[in-house]
């Protein structure tokens, strides 16, 4: 078994094609139908991923977020059929590990429930050196000793450079918001203006891919913010 | 012949102007006195002398066109016939018979030909004037005719303003209060042939400022008082018309004070423009009241498309579907397969629909403005490539764009929708080997985003339909381009709620090419 997952969700056809999705791959599917059976199951079942419909018939998901964050660490991919940038921005913020937007594919839908149990696993056992590096096709960047390699080769970068791209490489396949970004870096008192974050990237881009304009490593959500590219994307 | 540029000067030409006619008169006076003796001394006759004499005071008067010149005349002539042709030969005698009498009628003939004869010259000199500013305002109205836009109205009057004062001009626009627009022609020292130069020497700035500054204040204050304020070697004259203030326009006098007529002519011109400024703004007004009946237009057609594209891939996905359920186990599995791809297509398909007519709702009317942030138009275009490869893994682009950083004010979903929208269009019409081309391009104050496919292009006729007009191609093949009438109206939508343009043009040797362009903004 690959992993337990809590699916909320109340449409029937939806649950019926997630479940056997993940069934097929291994996975444990478990179904809440609303907010108070996922409040009890959450507690019952430990799952290790949870999907999180936003339209629940009882209670609306951003508050059912909320209410799971104060008591549980466990992973959330928030499925929406939503598809607004300030709300995704406002999800992450709320502590979502990921979204993904309705209607989705199936491999799709895969490599986000990967991705969210491998950065859950990478961050509880922080300090076991093997874990502190990003490798991603040409691109090696090793997060302890703040080194940058492409292709055998170091790359030169600033200081705010190299600290945007080491708090990606943190968090690889994971979507960083503009905000989260630029409070890290930049500290909270940056005016609200992300030029900075983005001419940065640029820069970033035109040092570490080949193509800027077809990039490999960085990826942008539109609206949203910046997902380094996934291990297993190569 | 008092041209506008011969008049600029008037001080010193005026002594010019003196010596010229005093020459004429001394000469003219000379010759008369020169015929007068002749005839005095071949026919021992004086009959003729008042005769000639009076010819030369309407010759003076009709060459000078001065009173002055006339009178003095009238003086020498009387004088001198006196003097020269009467006895005693070559000394005065006043006792004469009946000379108080020629005295005053010599004296009252002249002053009436003198008068008459300036009348006319003044008569001419003013029908020439008119003449020539009806000829000139025609030859503006003209020329207004194709000014579409307030700038190119400005530069009209500037032009023309300086040409008929033969001074630097500089046109003050005021929006807020804040002037964000000058224009000056330069020196008439330069040469003609050259195009005005639309620069702001620094030197002259601050001057202007002032001037201006004070004359649109006051405007405010006073809208009805008309007159042109007059400030340190500069003339700044509202351009005012049924109380509102189109800008203002300074002219630089330095020294040289206008000649009144200048002024006046100055003053008409500008008032000449105001009404084209007016006109042009009702236009505007119009043009706007158009576009949102065509917004209004824009989404009845949408509907209709809507339904119409929709309805299609949604046939498809019954029938498929309602196969399978009937048939089931009975069925060939590689039959089952494809009608299964048929089904997944189909949808996806009717996903990328409903994105467009989201993209759409959002932009609402033209009034309520959606939110426009500055973004990198690079991380936009990966993105939109990246969502076409989605549906298209096979899609083949080369994208070339410039070294620099582009950041334009725009909402990134919708752009990358007309970019995404352009790429899936020329994957499905382009069937080609040849990769489609992506170009970003700074272009001035635009950013020019072009796609272009190596396909067969499209017939002009259909051209003119899908991109011009807001309906979906003929009829006939309405289902081979299902979804670009929809598309492409979605496109252009999305584009001019940005202030920019979508065009699409046929390219020899290659096809059909898509190009849009968006404002960069002003700079922060």
């Amino acid at each position: 078994m690959n992993g337990n997952i809590l699916i909320i969700e109340d449409e029937d056809a939806i649950v019926n094609v997630l479940t056997s999705i993940l069934i097929a791959n291994e996975y444990m599917p478990v179904v809440a139908k609303d907010g108070q059976q996922a409040m009890m199951l959450l507690r019952s079942f430990q799952p290790d991923v949870i999907l999180l419909d936003l339209g629940l018939p009882d209670i609306d998901g951003k508050e059912l977020l909320k209410s799971f964050r104060q008591t549980h660490n466990c992973p959330v991919l928030v499925v929406s059929a939503r598809d607004s940038e300030q709300e995704k921005v406002e999800l992450l913020d709320l502590g979502a590990d990921d979204y993904i937007t309705k209607p989705f594919g199936t491999s799709e839908l895969l490599a986000r429930i990967r991705v969210v149990l491998r950065t859950r696993t990478v961050s509880e056992d922080r300090g076991s050196v093997a874990k502190n590096v990003y490798c991603c096709g040409k691109l090696h960047i090793d997060l302890d000793k703040h080194i940058v390699m492409l292709d055998g080769e170091r790359v030169h970068l600033t200081k705010n450079e190299l600290r945007i791209i080491e708090l990606l490489g943190h968090n690889p396949g994971k979507v960083l918001t503009y905000d989260y970004l630029i409070k890290n870096i930049w500290g909270e008192d940056m005016p609200d203006n992300n030029r900075i974050l983005r001419v940065n990237m640029a820069n970033i881009r035109r040092k570490l891919e080949e193509n800027p304009a077809e990039p490999q490593y960085i990826m942008t959500e539109i609206g949203v913010g910046y997902r380094m590219a996934d291990e297993s994307c190569f | 012949m008092t041209t506008g540029t011969e008049k600029k000067r008037k001080p010193k030409l005026n002594w010019i102007d003196v010596l010229n006619k005093l020459v004429i008169t001394i000469v003219v006076l000379a010759i008369a006195t020169a015929v007068n003796y002749v005839v005095v001394f071949l026919y021992q006759k004086t009959t003729n002398v008042s005769g000639v004499f009076l010819l030369s005071i309407i010759v003076i008067s009709a060459l000078t066109g001065e009173y002055f010149w006339g009178i003095f005349s009238a003086f020498y002539s009387i004088i001198a016939t006196n003097f020269f042709f009467f006895y005693p030969f070559f000394a005065f005698d006043f006792s004469l018979t009946g000379y108080p009498l020629t005295f005053l009628v010599m004296m009252a003939t002249s002053v009436l030909t003198c008068a008459l004869t300036v009348n006319m010259h003044q008569q001419r000199d003013k029908a020439r004037w008119r003449e020539k500013m009806a000829h000139l305002m025609n030859e503006m109205d003209r020329m207004l005719l194709r000014a579409d836009t307030k700038e190119e109205i400005v530069t009209l009057l500037m032009e023309n303003l300086h040409a008929q004062v033969g001074r630097p001009v500089i046109y003050l626009e005021n929006e807020n209060s804040e002037f964000v627009f000058l224009q000056e022609i330069p020196l008439p020292e330069d040469p003609v042939e050259e195009p005005p130069k639309r620069t702001v020497e620094e030197k002259y700035l601050p001057e202007y400022y002032r001037n201006a500054r004070k004359s649109i204040a006051q405007r405010r204050v006073i809208i009805d008082d008309l007159d042109p304020v007059h400030g340190d070697g500069v003339l700044c004259i509202p351009i005012l018309w049924q109380e509102k203030i189109f800008g203002t326009t300074c002219i630089i006098l330095g020294e040289d004070a206008l000649n009144d007529e200048i002024e006046r002519f100055a003053q008409g011109l500008i008032n000449h423009f105001a009404i084209a400024f007016d006109h042009q703004e009702l236009r505007e007004e119009q043009q706007r009241i158009l576009m949102e009946k065509q917004e209004e237009q824009l989404r009845g057609s949408l509907l209709r498309s809507i339904s119409h594209d929709l309805r299609t891939p949604l046939t498809g996905i019954i029938g498929a579907s309602g196969v399978i359920l009937e048939n089931g186990t009975r069925m060939q599995p590689e039959q089952q397969h494809k009608l299964l791809v048929d089904i997944n297509e189909e949808a996806h398909w009717l996903l990328r629909m409903i994105e467009n007519v989201l993209s759409v709702t959002k932009i609402g009317n033209r009034s309520t403005k959606f939110k426009k942030m500055l973004e990198p138009v690079e991380e936009v275009i990966a993105d939109s490539v990246v969502r076409c490869r989605k549906y298209h893994p096979e899609l083949k682009v080369t994208i070339q764009q410039p070294d620099e950083l582009l950041m334009i004010p725009m909402d990134p979903i919708l752009i990358r929708q007309v970019v995404t929208n352009l790429l899936d269009n020329a994957y499905r019409h382009g069937k080609s080997d040849k990769k489609i081309e992506l170009n970003v391009v700074q272009a001035g104050k635009f950013v020019e985003i072009s796609v272009q496919d190596y396909g067969s292009g499209m017939a002009e006729e259909d051209l003119q339909h899908v991109f011009q007009g807001l309906g979906r191609r003929r009829q006939q093949d309405a289902d081979s381009s299902r979804g670009l009438g929809l598309g492409v109206s979605i496109c252009k939508t999305i584009v001019e709620a940005h202030g920019g343009r979508l065009f699409a043009e046929n390219i020899e040797g290659k096809g059909l090419r898509v190009t849009f362009c968006l404002p960069v903004g002003e700079d922060e």
